[in-house]
């Protein structure tokens, strides 16, 4: 197993883990409303920071484009989580899995400062694949299942064609870079 | 002073002729302005079958499939948080970046079926009909 390979699958397999609460610090309770607005603000947030590292980082093109998408939808779905929340009058929680995501983030972007050139480029655009896949599930199998507030439930789902359509540009894009 | 005789029976069929310019329903001044709204919805029902609006929103097109004729303007409005583009699978026809809350037009002038698909979210498709 390479290096790449490595950073891509330790991220892909820790992300599931806090997420979908199979670390036994999570496994006991489900997330509350909250705790899963802290979630995903969390989420969009750490994706906001790989795409800018991205930016200050690579030259090329396709990898800068998609950086770029990323920071504007990241950046305009978190808005609108915050906008949803105030109307709500949910305010957003921190929780033992909101700090998980952010120190695994911490060492995710470790792992690609130690990178440069293709490399930096791959690993970047195999973890925005892992990332995207993992969050879709967590999405899918933990924080809609657990929403109690009916506008909460429907933006979480309404959320989801937007990630898988970030999952399927960056397959997209790593395809176009091999 | 007596009276011509031709003169009465002139008089008469002037007076019959103003009777019946007067009294009578005359068609002709109704009749073309029947005619003139008759062309002017036509033109206007013309006109609203060759604009089409597809709305982009929730990461979806509305509607997913479009038939329109040849000649017929097609309008995209992202009503989107984000970003779309509207990119022929064929290459065709590319809108490239519409920003949320701008739109894009086409005037379709080949006929076939189009297969497109937003480039930066992949997932998402539709079909635009030129008949």
């Amino acid at each position: 197993m390479n290096a790449r390979t490595r950073i891509v699958a330790s991220i892909g397999t820790a992300i599931v883990a806090v997420i979908t609460l199979n670390t036994p610090a999570q496994a006991q309770a489900a997330p509350t409303d909250p705790q899963i607005v802290g979630i995903v603000i969390a989420a969009n947030q750490i994706d906001i920071d790989y795409a800018e590292s991205a930016l200050a980082k690579s030259e090329t093109k396709q990898i800068r484009d998609f950086a770029q998408q990323m920071v504007a939808d990241h950046s305009a779905l978190q808005k609108s989580v915050f906008d949803l929340g105030a109307k709500l009058k949910v305010t957003p929680a921190e929780s033992d899995t909101s700090n998980a995501l952010k120190a695994q983030a911490k060492e995710t972007a470790t792992k690609l400062k130690a990178v440069r050139g293709k490399a930096f480029d791959t690993a970047y655009i195999d973890n925005e694949i892992a990332y995207h896949q993992a969050v879709i599930d967590s999405v899918n199998k933990v924080l809609i299942p657990n929403a109690q507030n009916a506008e909460l439930k429907a933006a979480l789902t309404g959320a989801v064609p937007l990630f898988q359509g970030h999952l399927e540009h960056a397959k997209n894009v790593q395809a176009a870079l091999k | 002073m007596l009276r011509h005789p031709s003169s009465k029976r002139s008089m008469v069929s002037r007076g019959f002729v103003l009777a019946v310019l007067f009294l009578a329903p005359v068609p002709w001044p109704d009749g073309q302005k029947a005619t003139a709204q008759s062309l002017k919805a036509a033109t206007t029902k013309t006109a609203a079958r060759r604009r089409h609006t597809v709305v982009i929103k929730d990461v979806k097109y509305e509607p997913p499939i479009l038939t329109v004729k040849l000649g017929s303007i097609v309008e995209w409005k992202n009503a989107d948080i984000v970003a779309h583009t509207v990119t022929a699978v064929d290459k065709s026809f590319d809108s490239r970046i519409i920003p949320p809350g701008a739109s894009w037009k086409l005037t379709a002038r080949k006929t076939g079926t189009f297969d497109y698909i937003c480039t930066l979210h992949p997932n998402m498709r539709a079909k635009l009909v030129v008949q």
